[in-house]
């Protein structure tokens, strides 16, 4: 709890405490007068006034007699908390008996005077020690203040939620509690993941949650949450991984020296004969449009098949191919098959969805009949390494 | 059984503890802030004292008053005055019940001066007049019948189906023996009329003050006591009202002082014959 706050509230228990404390203080005292006064006041009065019903100044002397017995009396108790008490009349005697009283020190005590009732009225009035009066009571309410600062605090309603699924996977309470704080804290798609990733156990759930907090994850995008659970489902539930490959930036990279090609950081099986169909047409997407028509089957197109054994020189891909591309130019049967290939590799890696931008697009040329291809994806997306 | 740590984190269980603890904190507070009276000692209110003066090695003037009336006024007549202070250091008077008074305090001389009268004292002590002498003596007391509502008729119609106060008290001259009497005398047959006994005069009086009596007998001060418009017809003029009985052993030298008084005050309402035997030694 807020500190501020429970200065407010220490602040307002020693107003209310002080104020009970006064109240209690008068009202105790006037209590036990009271219970004294009942026990010798009937008979003093009985004698004092039995043989005449009153004037000539004698209930003003009794009055004045009474009160000065009870000025200045001392109090006594744990804490010396009234200095000096002093009871006034109000009524000394009178037959018609008014309401009881609310006042804290107002006694009342009632008699009999031939065969009467009769009821007479006081008032006592403290002097209060006001500096211990109201230093004892700070001090009490400073206790309370503590012991309620002490106490566990409430859980929200989502918290507690967290905190009872923790316990009931059997996590002991002191870690469920600090778990639950902190699951709370988390945003939906992070509390998805957590519910995704939490039932494979195998990792201690504070370092996964340490994972799930970093802004990367609590940041991730719809989009980026498919290209995740894609990662997921091809390296076997390894998240740290998958996360990378979902932050990654979208298009593709080119790793010549691997053979490799990473589709929005996911890496692609395929080897090296597609792989250099691969690369020849990213490459050719930097150029302007990109479009590559299709050779005529009969004649093989023999400039294109030399940029492609440029090339696999360059990187070392397979000889068969490059004698295949010497020997016979580039095909369109042999370009069809390797657009396939990769093409079958894009969706079985990625699906269709997310396969989607990395596939080639085609065209049909109206003069030749024939199509033309390139990468969908704009020259800007494409890297290499 | 533990209590499960899922109850603790609900408001319910919070809110719980902390009125708990706000009620410890509140019962806590009432008991340490509990205070107490001191053992309290109330002084007598039937008793009036005063100084003379005179400082306080001296003896104190007790006198027992039959009522307040006037008692306070002269306690203070007597503290003034010369002769009391050369002898006495204080005057004190009570006007306890006349009940309460003992054969004890007779036989100790406690008192300096009592207002009784001589069948009271002889009641008590046979043999007071060893201790005390008469001092005044207070005759041909005047008793009347009261009435709120004209003057009281003696008469045998008149008092037919009234209500009529009497005290329950068979040695009251005053309440009792007198208006019995004076109901006698005019044939009045008592065992049809309407007889209310009270058992003090106090009760007496403040019923036929709220209208529940027609008639009640008493003195003069009646009329100052009660303080409302009232008729009068005598009863008897000669009733002894009272007597000032006096201790031997005082300072003789206060008697006319003390005589002179109780007559300013007793005047006024008793309406009695004074006698008083010593007065030629009194200056007038």
């Amino acid at each position: 709890m807020k500190a501020s706050r429970l200065f407010l509230a220490w602040l307002l228990l020693t107003a209310l405490f002080s104020a009970l404390a006064h109240w209690q203080a008068q009202a105790a005292f006037a209590r036990d007068l009271s219970r004294q006064l009942r026990a010798q006041l009937p008979e003093k009065m009985t004698l004092a006034l039995q043989n005449r019903l009153g004037g000539g100044g004698l209930r003003e002397w009794i009055a004045a007699r009474l009160e000065s017995d009870l000025d200045g009396l001392p109090a006594t108790g744990r804490l010396a908390l009234l200095d000096r008490c002093s009871a006034g009349v109000e009524q000394l005697l009178s037959d018609d008996l008014p309401p009881a009283p609310a006042a804290a020190g107002d006694i009342v005590v009632d008699w009999q005077l031939s065969g009467r009732r009769e009821r007479t009225l006081l008032s006592v009035d403290c002097r209060a020690h006001w500096p211990l009066l109201v230093g004892s009571q700070a001090l009490l309410a400073l206790l309370l203040v503590a012991l309620a600062a002490l106490l566990p605090l409430p859980l929200p309603r989502p918290q507690r939620r967290q905190f009872a699924a923790l316990l009931r996977r059997g996590v002991p309470a002191r870690e469920a509690r600090a778990l639950s704080a902190r699951l709370a804290a988390l945003n939906p798609p992070q509390l998805q993941l957590f519910e995704r990733l939490q039932p494979q156990g195998g990792q201690p759930l504070p370092e996964l949650l340490d994972w799930l907090e970093q802004p990367q994850v609590a940041a991730l995008e719809p989009s980026q949450w498919h290209w995740f659970e894609r990662a997921m489902a091809l390296n076997g539930g390894d998240h740290r991984a998958s996360l990378i490959s979902a932050l990654a930036g979208g298009g593709l990279e080119f790793d010549c020296g691997n053979f490799r090609v990473l589709a929005h950081g996911i890496p692609l099986e395929l080897s090296k004969t597609p792989f250099f169909y691969f690369l020849w047409y990213a490459r050719r997407r930097l150029d302007g449009e990109g479009w590559y028509l299709n050779p005529p089957v009969n004649r093989p197109d023999r400039d294109s098949a030399a940029s492609l054994v440029a090339l696999m020189e360059e990187y070392g891909g397979h000889n068969k191919a490059i004698n295949d591309l010497r020997e016979n130019g580039l095909r369109a049967k042999t370009l069809d098959q390797n657009r396939n290939r990769i093409r079958d590799e894009l969706l079985s890696t990625l699906g269709e969805t997310l396969a989607q931008p990395y596939l080639f697009e085609a065209e049909r040329d109206l003069k030749s009949g024939r199509y033309r291809y390139r990468l969908a994806l704009p020259a800007g997306e494409i890297r290499f390494l | 059984m533990s209590m499960s740590p899922l109850f603790l984190t609900s408001h319910k269980a919070y809110f719980a503890a902390l009125g708990l603890l706000l009620a410890a904190g509140v019962g806590l507070c009432l008991w340490l802030v509990e205070q107490g009276a001191p053992q309290l000692k109330l002084g007598n209110y039937h008793i009036y004292r005063c100084e003379t003066g005179a400082g306080a090695e001296r003896e104190i003037f007790d006198i027992l008053a039959v009522s307040s009336i006037h008692a306070r006024a002269i306690a203070d007549r007597l503290c003034r005055a010369p002769a009391m202070s050369r002898h006495y250091s204080a005057v004190r008077i009570s006007w306890k019940p006349r009940g309460r008074l003992s054969a004890e305090e007779i036989l100790n001389e406690d008192y300096d001066l009592i207002w009784s009268r001589v069948h009271t004292m002889r009641g008590l002590v046979p043999e007071f007049s060893d201790f005390y002498d008469t001092l005044v003596r207070y005759d041909h007391y005047r008793v009347y019948w009261f009435s709120r509502s004209g003057r009281p008729e003696l008469s045998r119609e008149y008092f037919h189906g009234k209500r009529i106060g009497l005290l329950n008290d068979k040695l009251s001259h005053t309440f009792y023996l007198l208006p019995l009497a004076s109901l006698k005398e005019i044939g009045v047959d008592l065992s049809r009329e309407k007889l209310i006994y009270f058992d003090d005069a106090i009760g007496l009086y403040r019923a036929f003050a709220r209208g529940e009596l027609d008639l009640v007998s008493g003195g003069l001060f009646l009329e100052k006591d009660l303080d409302i418009p009232l008729h009068r017809t005598l009863i008897a003029e000669n009733a002894t009202a009272a007597t000032l009985f006096v201790r031997k052993a005082r300072a003789p030298e206060v008697d006319c002082d003390v005589a002179g008084a109780f007559d300013t005050f007793t005047d006024t309402f008793i309406n009695a014959q004074r006698q008083f035997e010593g007065a030629d030694r009194c200056e007038s």
